[in-house]
């Protein structure tokens, strides 16, 4: 093998390996920032003061997504049916940011590419679609946030 | 030769949509957003904006301990020293923000994700933007100073209420037309320069001055034109406004807590920042083969709109 062929195998040997460090780095890193998160909502940090929604205060009327914040603050308690009733919909939230984390390790141990690519669009897609339809029936049925 | 605005924009997005989602893959959007977000995030296009009104009492108790504070020559130093830091950290972004542009551009010409390899191949091009745009600013600088003063002077001798202050205050209305007049035409140069002069930089590999000047050549045969391109893209900067506003209203405001982090932001705004950058280059391609930046790079080409001009 000559010479140059040698050196650009070793750097991109080398490259794939930085890539390798950096993705199990972000990774890492994610969950930890995750449940740093979650461990900081279970102890009510943001006890009184979430986001406000301006919908609500010009309209009248809650967004897709209000009471999602204190649905995952009575899910971090362990109140799984406080959260539903805050919000239905933060559960399967949760569990899709768990699985998603999950997969993302399995997709770096096995070299196995292409899972977020084909996924994530779909997932993002039907989570809209979900948000929307809880948000029309919570309308229609007058059940609003407490 | 006729010239379309709708044309160009079905092109524009029809090559975003192949770019950004077919086939959608996480890497492009990650490595696109970080160009878009050298681009367009450094150069503080899109930096929030801080408006702050003060009655007159407290104008002059900001001014007296203003005054006050630099009295003591230890704390001017500090003022200076923070002075300096902020141009010198405001002229490091510009420079990376010229060369981002031309990274962005090339990414979307091209329809691949990169950074490396255009910041090298291109970095002289940057260079040269980067020189022209520090001279332009230091340029408006001063034109602005020069009705700016007049403007804040008549405006101060109002406020003290002076007998005859009605008479100061009707000079403020042609300082205010002259005002608005640089405004527009600081906004049109930045269009221009943004939209046309920088894919002429990169379609013939010429400086800044030389693109201005095959533009301006273009600009003087088309006027009405460019200036209503002007109208239109603020009109689609408004649609696009209205929509991130409705979005965001839609998810208790946290959609515009997720635009405001930096590079998220650039991210998430990718649908509408790759089809304005690839926009202009479409307009301009109207207009000749010398101006068209996707044949001349072999960038490829999106599907054929349907009652597109030929």
């Amino acid at each position: 093998m000559r010479p140059s062929a040698i050196a650009t195998g070793s750097a991109a040997r080398s490259g794939a390996k930085r890539s390798t460090a950096a993705a199990w780095l972000a990774w890492s890193l994610a969950g930890g920032l995750a449940l740093a998160a979650w461990l900081a909502l279970g102890a009510g940090a943001l006890a009184g003061s979430g986001p406000t929604c301006a919908l609500r205060e010009i309209a009248g009327i809650g967004c897709p997504t209000c009471g999602m914040t204190r649905a995952l603050e009575c899910l971090a308690r362990g109140d799984l049916a406080a959260s539903v009733r805050q919000h239905p919909l933060a559960a399967p939230f949760v569990l899709q940011a768990w699985v998603a984390w999950l997969a993302w390790g399995f997709a770096l141990v096995s070299g196995i590419g292409g899972l977020a690519d084909r996924w994530l669009p779909r997932v993002v897609a039907f989570d809209a679609a979900a948000l929307v339809v809880v948000w029309l029936a919570r309308l229609l049925t007058g059940a609003s946030t407490p | 030769m006729s010239v379309s605005y709708a044309a160009p924009l079905r092109r524009a997005w029809e090559r975003s949509a192949r770019m950004l989602f077919r086939p959608f893959q996480i890497r492009t959007w990650l490595v696109l957003g970080f160009a878009a977000f050298l681009s367009e995030y450094l150069s503080g296009g899109h930096g929030p904006s801080f408006n702050y009104s003060m009655d007159r009492g407290e104008g002059h108790r900001v001014a007296r301990e203003i005054a006050d504070f630099l009295a003591y020559p230890a704390w001017t130093l500090v003022a200076i020293g923070v002075v300096v830091t902020i141009a010198v950290v405001g002229i490091v972004f510009l420079w990376i923000s010229s060369r981002g542009r031309f990274v962005f551009l090339d990414d979307v010409v091209r329809s691949r994700a990169a950074i490396v390899e255009p910041w090298r191949r291109l970095g002289r091009l940057g260079d040269s933007l980067f020189l022209w745009t520090i001279v332009f600013v230091v340029v408006a600088i001063l034109v602005a100073l020069s009705f700016a003063v007049p403007l804040a002077i008549t405006v101060l001798s109002a406020l003290a209420g002076d007998t005859r202050h009605w008479e100061r205050l009707l000079a403020l209305g042609p300082l205010l037309g002259l005002a608005a007049l640089f405004g527009l035409i600081v906004a049109y140069i930045h269009l221009f320069l943004t939209h046309f002069v920088v894919p002429i930089m990169y379609r013939d590999g010429i400086g800044a001055i030389a693109a201005w000047s095959k533009f301006l050549s273009l600009f003087g045969r088309n006027v009405v034109l460019f200036l209503a391109y002007g109208a239109f893209v603020l009109a689609l900067w408004i649609a696009v406004a209205a929509l991130v506003v409705t979005l965001g209203l839609m998810t208790c405001c946290l959609g515009f807590a997720l635009l405001a982090f930096p590079y998220v932001g650039s991210v998430v705004m990718l649908p509408a920042l790759v089809p304005f950058r690839a926009l202009g280059p479409e307009f301009l391609a109207q207009f000749g083969e010398e101006y068209d930046v996707f044949g001349a790079a072999g960038g490829s080409e999106p599907a054929p709109v349907p009652g597109s001009p030929t």
